[in-house]
């Protein structure tokens, strides 16, 4: 595992220098929340909203539905960006020499790519504090889904992102695969995120921590089995 | 028998299957109570949905022994299948929605299957597009993870929407659980659940040795 | 000992090699020359494992070229170093990856003549500099085996000269690929000349 922290450790440290990964994924994180703001009344996000009626939405589920439509755009530049900076200059070539698993290589890869969606969930989420008043003591309770759900976005995340990489068609490709992977742990998070904004507490439906938990470990070990394929020819 | 007998007598059996079901469907079959005639829809629907799960399943059989041994003929099992399961997953949708106009009074409902069934058709339309897009030292691998990861997915997406939409209901029609079907009614079921399995196994075999002839092609070609 | 036993690679239906068979007793060093497109690098590659033969078999000391490639240094036509870490941090993260102690980065560093440089970026080093890194690089592990491509590419006269005194020691078995027909011939053991794919 030291080799995974290793791989991770250099993303991160080639990232604060270089910065190629997060702005971006922030800067589009950012647009995207500032467009959605228009379309949720003032204070939608604090104001005791009436319960919605049958077959209507209340404005947190929609604040929900947009902070993580806008994280999962920001991902998927996130991850074709990081998968790029390995395979530019076939520099992936040089962890295929080296004598690690390839598991290992996949695990560090995931792990800045964990840290980068992490970082930038943290920020979007203050930005729903600022802009849409959002209570921000809810932080508590999204932090804990937040991480569990970008466990498995950066799993499928790197899986995909190298795997587009060997194509043609990778800007096209890679949304193409990740939307339908990660549309469970999404439902997941939206719900448990829309939970939180309204009665301030996720682990009421612990039912959904355990669906984003069982697909967390599925996709973690396809990832870390069938990665090997990706990057060996 | 050699092969093209095979294939051709395969042929003429799904052809007069086909034939006799259609005849069976408009002519034969009562009209459904509740649903009208758009219930007819169903002997094509759910049979195609039934080859496009068969198909995927083939995928993810051929992209696991592809991995295991390495071997073209099971990357190309899995390609051929994938390409028509991407026509069956389409042709699922497109009855669906045609159904669903006229019962549910909208084209498209968010249901888990009709969900679990579009997931599908984006994943392997990814898949079949980066079959025609990929390094092609790579390809076969790299398509069998995707395949592997999109099949694996169906399971848990079926089930989250599921889950989602328990929270409100949206009384959607359950064709296969009404109780009473009319004997007609299941056996042209029945029927045509064989004869498009018959339609698939014919086009996997065209589709399979199409693959192998642009195989030769491209050792005849190169130097 | 490095045996490679008619090899074949097709892309497509492009044959870039055609049964190539070749035999390199340990310690001793093969140049392979050949005209642009002849197979060198293909060949290069698959011997380093990077990519499948699509006929034939490669041993490197009885073993693939997969399961050997802890004994394997490569060094190929990109440096394979990330541009925004330093020379240094570079050779750090391959002596963790290769399993030696960080000790090696800066003696390698000081053996290709890079001391200077350990602090700056990969990306700012010249054509020539970064050559000599990828060779540090590709040595780190001190490899009883090693595959270099056209290693004198951008390099001067003198760091040249150098470079073959680095690449060859004592009972390491090495395959380098160059046009420089006068430096090939100086440190070759044995000699290959690849033209379409074929052995000549
Ligand atoms: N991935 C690939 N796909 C298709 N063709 C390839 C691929 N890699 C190499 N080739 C072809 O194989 C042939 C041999 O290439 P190779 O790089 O081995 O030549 P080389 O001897 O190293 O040439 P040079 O002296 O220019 O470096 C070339 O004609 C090249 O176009
Ligand atoms: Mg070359």
């Amino acid at each position: 595992m030291r080799t995974a922290f290793a791989i991770a450790a250099k993303d991160l440290r080639a990232e604060a220098r270089s910065k190629e990964v997060a702005p971006a994924m922030l800067l589009f994180a950012l647009a995207l929340v500032f467009l959605f703001t228009f379309a949720l009344p003032p204070g939608s996000g604090r104001a005791p909203v009436p319960l919605p009626r049958a077959g209507s939405v209340g404005a947190r589920e929609i604040a929900s539905v947009f902070l993580w439509s806008s994280l999962l755009f920001a991902a998927i530049v996130g991850f074709g960006r990081s998968a790029a900076l390995e395979r530019e200059g076939s520099r992936l070539d040089a962890l295929v020499l080296a004598p690690v698993d390839p598991a290992l290589v996949f695990a560090g890869k995931a792990i800045a790519n964990f840290l980068y969606l992490t970082f930038i969930a943290i920020l979007v989420f203050f930005f729903f504090v600022v802009f849409i008043g959002v209570a921000p003591g809810a932080i508590l309770g999204f932090l804990p889904i937040a991480l569990m759900t970008n466990i498995g976005l950066a799993v499928i995340g790197t899986l995909f992102g190298t795997a587009t990489q060997y194509s043609r068609a990778k800007e096209l490709l890679l949304p193409l695969l990740i939307f339908p992977s990660v549309l469970p742990p999404l439902l997941a998070a939206i719900r448990l995120t829309s939970e939180t904004l309204v009665h301030g507490d996720p682990f009421t439906e612990t039912g959904w921590f355990i669906l984003i938990a069982i697909y967390d470990i599925v996709f973690a070990t396809i990832g870390a089995v069938t990665f090997e394929f990706v990057i060996r020819e | 028998m050699n092969i093209d007998t095979g294939v051709r007598n395969l042929a003429v059996l799904v052809a007069i299957g086909m034939l006799a079901g259609l005849a069976a469907i408009f002519f034969w079959v009562p009209t459904d109570d509740f649903q009208g005639v758009a219930q007819r829809l169903f002997y094509i629907h759910v049979p195609s949905a039934w080859v496009a799960y068969l198909a995927f399943a083939v995928v993810l059989v051929g992209s696991i022994a592809h991995l295991k041994t390495g071997s073209r003929r099971w990357d190309l099992l899995a390609d051929s299948s994938a390409e028509v399961g991407v026509v069956f997953t389409g042709i699922t949708l497109v009855t669906g929605m045609m159904w669903g106009r006229p019962v549910w009074g909208a084209y498209w409902q968010w249901e888990p299957r009709l969900t679990s069934t579009f997931v599908l058709f984006v994943v392997y339309l990814g898949y079949v597009v980066f079959r025609r897009m990929g390094d092609p030292g790579r390809t076969g691998r790299i398509a069998a993870v995707i395949g592997i990861v999109g099949f694996v997915n169906v399971p848990l997406v079926h089930f989250s929407v599921r889950w989602w939409r328990g929270l409100h209901p949206s009384g959607v029609v359950n064709p296969a659980s009404e109780a009473n079907l009319p004997w007609q009614m299941l056996v042209t079921m029945l029927f045509m659940l064989g004869v498009f399995t018959l339609l698939y196994a014919l086009f996997l075999t065209l589709r399979v040795r199409l693959g192998r002839l642009e195989d030769r092609l491209l050792l005849l070609e190169g130097r | 000992m490095i045996l490679v036993q008619s090899v074949s690679k097709r892309f497509g239906g492009f044959r870039a090699l055609n049964k190539v068979t070749i035999e390199i007793p340990r310690g001793k060093t093969l140049v392979v020359f050949g005209p642009n497109g002849a197979g060198k690098t293909t060949l290069l590659r698959i011997v380093a494992g990077l990519i499948r033969p699509t006929e034939g078999t490669v041993f490197v000391s009885g073993k693939t070229p997969m399961e050997a490639r802890a004994g394997i240094g490569y060094l190929g036509t990109e440096s394979l170093l990330y541009p925004s870490l330093t020379l240094k941090e570079n050779l750090r993260f391959f002596c963790g990856l290769y399993g030696v102690g960080p000790g090696e980065a800066v003696r390698w560093i000081d053996q290709v003549g890079l001391s200077s440089k350990s602090k700056a970026l990969v990306a700012t080093l010249s054509r020539g500099e970064s050559q000599r890194a990828a060779l540090a690089r590709c040595l780190i592990h001190d490899p009883d085996h090693l595959i270099v491509d056209e290693p004198f590419a951008g390099l001067d006269d003198a760091s040249a000269a150098a470079f073959g005194q680095l690449i060859t020691r004592e009972s390491r078995t090495t395959i380098i690929a160059t046009h420089d027909v006068d430096r090939g011939k100086q440190i070759a053991d044995e000699i290959v000349t690849l033209e379409e794919g074929r052995t000549k």
